[in-house]
């Protein structure tokens, strides 16, 4: 599953650490943006201040668990975003929370990384919660991953202990059909490994941290996928409608035949006049994917939020059933029958679980009794649902940016309802 | 598409949902270049036209040069300005019993009465349920834990604690009784993008960015406690060129973040921008 919604491939790349809690995650990105003097005065005297207030041994952790809340339990509760400067690349790293309660902050968090880097304490090896942040990144499209085991400190920086974690974290990404880069040995607090490599474990022949990011390629643009162009809104400025919204894959031209799919008047054949740009000296001829654009049509055609243009080669799907594999992380179950909002790029519609298929558990997936079927908060699980109105879509393995919804709670008119779960759409057999 | 393309991008797809999902929307401006580039965006996603108020919270404590550059983006513009100056605080009248200023204040108490609870008057006496701000994630270390649309409830309180999930573009409208949603299409924006833009689309800023006898503005505040630092910076590209190599932080001049530790988050967490 690929996650990206398209960005430049000259933006800087975004990889997010995840792991459980305590493993060091912070403490590596701390070190990280310390050795490579990416902190600036301030942000040094910040740290060392808050170091004086702290017993205990020095926490680089600080320089990102900004709040006092989390300096004082010396946790991560919300997502931070950093860049790693002095270097030829842009990196932006994003630190996020290992605690279970903060899970939708992981999310939010790793739905705008490009990489990870997964980080396994030498001392508790695999937990359940860096099982669940890898299918996670997994069904957030995030196939880049560099794995630092860390705290080697603490086990002498014994080869044979490292070498048998290895072996584990292979296992389960083989389990999880999930590539990896490379497994580093290092020791976040002392920065063994991180920038450099160390004299402390001479025994590991690969790169240190740092000069492996180096690796990790920047997104694909989707300019060659199909086109998909959703209707944000309609204006009324200048005269005759302009029609404003987001290339979600491909390329969109002038004067091109395009097929205009709404909910209301099913679908038409136009040609789009203009593209408009304010102060731009001449007009664009086409828009590729993620530029937010304004088109004025040749013909008149009544249009609204949520309508599709795409090419006559490349229709789209519409369906009044879906099923989606989708990640939960509302406290209550979600049940069958229950009531949910779809929304897909600017599409909304209501929809009820019609079932739930299974539950993937850790690397195993978990068929329930008819009676019993429910998925709990933080699992994955492939669920059908009825629509009250078909959506425009596409399978998630071909098209990303429209194959992927967000659930939320059903709510009044123009409030929307808490985001409860994300997803991507199943084509049968229903796997990626 | 390059970096700038994609960031316009993001944050015309931001203002533009901000404007659907909002009847009663408005947008900070405080006349700084953060500012002038969410209205030169603004201008890009809607076809040229402003289409929401503009609201610059006065504090009284303006730099002369920039209350020009106000009339002057009045006049160039056309946008309809809402200037907002918390009176009884200035003035000491109830509920306060003295004036609040900063010859007899600290600068913490100063900002929040003068930014924070003026934006909070302003609030109450007007039915908005949407606030464009301009700040971005490499501001500070609590900024950077910030959402696209934050919601905050009437009494302006950031419930960090327990922030929505954001993702794929989809975007949570708040709608409690008086509560309002912050919205906040700059929070990818590094300080070196915003200069970089400014310089691609040549847009209008006030000079005092610019270096004057050895000195210029890195972030503009309030008179009293906003320092200049020393620059020879006299074009964007010169301070380009000087941010890539400064060991300072952008808010090193402004006196309020570093009056005591955890300083922003506790003005944020109060509804300070
Ligand atoms: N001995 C040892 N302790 C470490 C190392 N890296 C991190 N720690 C400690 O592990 C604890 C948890 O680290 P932190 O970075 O907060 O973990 P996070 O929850 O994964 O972000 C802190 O007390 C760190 O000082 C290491 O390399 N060796």
């Amino acid at each position: 599953m690929r996650s990206n919604f398209s960005r430049s491939t000259a933006s800087p790349l975004r990889i997010i650490t995840v792991g459980d809690v305590d493993h060091g995650k912070s403490t590596l990105l701390g070190r990280l943006l310390y050795d490579t003097h990416s902190l600036s005065q301030e942000q040094l005297s910040s740290l060392h201040l808050a170091n004086q207030a702290h017993r205990g041994a020095f926490e680089f952790a600080f320089a990102l668990d900004a709040f006092w809340e989390e300096q004082s339990r010396n946790i991560t509760m919300d997502v931070t975003e950093v860049p790693l400067r002095r270097s030829a690349r842009e990196y932006l790293m994003i630190d996020a929370p290992g605690h279970r309660e903060f899970l939708k902050n992981m999310i939010t968090g790793a739905s705008r990384a490009d990489a990870a880097i997964l980080v396994v304490s030498i001392r508790d090896g695999i937990r359940e919660q860096t099982e669940r942040h890898l299918q996670l990144l997994k069904l957030l499209g995030i196939d880049q991953i560099i794995v630092a085991v860390n705290k080697l400190d603490l086990l002498d920086f014994s080869q044979q202990a490292f070498e048998q974690t290895a072996e584990e974290i292979k296992t389960l990404f083989n389990q999880l059909a999930l590539p990896y880069l490379r497994i580093i040995p290092l020791a976040a607090r002392l920065g063994a490994n991180v920038v450099t490599k160390s004299p402390l474990l001479p025994w590991y022949e690969g790169p240190a941290l740092f000069p492996s990011l180096s690796e990790l390629k920047s997104p694909l643009a989707e300019e060659e996928k199909p086109l998909r162009f959703f209707i944000q809104d309609v204006y009324h400025v200048g005269g005759e409608p302009l029609l404003v919204g987001r290339v979600e894959s491909g390329t969109l031209r002038v004067d091109e035949e395009l097929l205009f799919w709404s909910q209301h008047q099913g679908v038409c054949s136009q040609r789009i006049r203009s593209i408009e740009e304010w102060g731009a000296t001449h007009a664009p001829l086409s828009a590729t994917a993620g530029e937010s654009i304004a088109i004025r049509l040749q013909g008149p055609l009544s249009l609204q939020r949520g309508d599709l243009v795409t090419t006559p080669k490349h229709p789209p799907l519409q369906s009044h059933r879906l099923v989606v594999r989708l990640f939960w992380f509302e406290k209550k179950n979600l049940c069958l029958q229950q009531k949910v909002i779809l929304r897909l790029a600017t599409q909304r519609v209501g929809a009820s679980v019609a079932s739930i298929l299974h539950v993937v558990e850790g690397t195993t997936s978990i068929v329930m009794k008819e009676e019993e079927r429910a998925v709990h908060q933080d699992q994955v699980a492939d669920v059908s649902f009825q629509l009250e109105q078909p959506l425009f879509y596409d399978f998630h393995q071909e098209i990303p940016t429209t194959g992927r919804l967000l659930i939320t709670l059903p709510a009044g008119e123009e409030q929307t309802g808490e985001i409860i779960a994300g997803g991507g759409i199943l084509n049968a057999p229903y796997s990626f | 598409m390059d970096h700038l393309d994609f960031l316009q991008s993001q944050s015309i797809y931001i203002l533009r949902e901000a404007y659907y999902a909002f009847p009663k929307l408005c947008m900070l401006w405080s006349m700084g270049k953060d500012s002038n580039v969410l209205l030169w965006l603004t201008k890009k996603a809607f076809g040229g036209e402003i289409p929401y108020p503009l609201l610059h919270i006065d504090t009284t404590y303006e730099f002369p040069q920039m209350l020009a550059f106000r009339s002057w983006a009045q006049e160039h513009y056309g946008f309809e300005l809402i200037i907002k100056i918390n009176k009884a605080a200035r003035f000491g009248h109830a509920p306060y019993r003295t004036p609040i200023s900063y010859e007899t204040h600290d600068p913490l108490t100063v900002t929040h009465e003068l930014k924070t609870v003026a934006l909070q008057q302003f609030m109450q006496e007007h039915p908005y349920d949407g606030l464009i701000t301009g700040i971005r994630r490499d501001e500070d270390a609590t900024r950077a834990k910030e959402r696209y649309f934050s919601p905050r409830d009437a009494t302006f309180r950031w419930n960090y604690h327990n922030q929505p999930p954001e993702f794929w573009n989809q975007f949570v409208v708040a709608t409690h009784p008086g509560s309002h949603t912050r919205i906040q299409p700059l929070l990818d924006w590094s300080e070196i993008d915003i200069w970089r833009y400014l310089e691609r689309e040549k847009i209008p800023i006030p000079n005092m960015y610019f270096a004057h006898g050895g000195k210029r503005y890195r972030s503009l505040g309030c008179s009293p406690i906003t320092h200049p630092i020393e620059s020879e910076a006299s074009t964007i590209s010169a301070i380009i060129e000087e941010l890539l190599h400064t060991p300072h932080s952008e808010r090193s001049g402004r006196a309020q973040d570093h009056q005591e530790p955890y300083a922003m988050q506790k003005l944020r967490a109060r509804g300070f921008l």
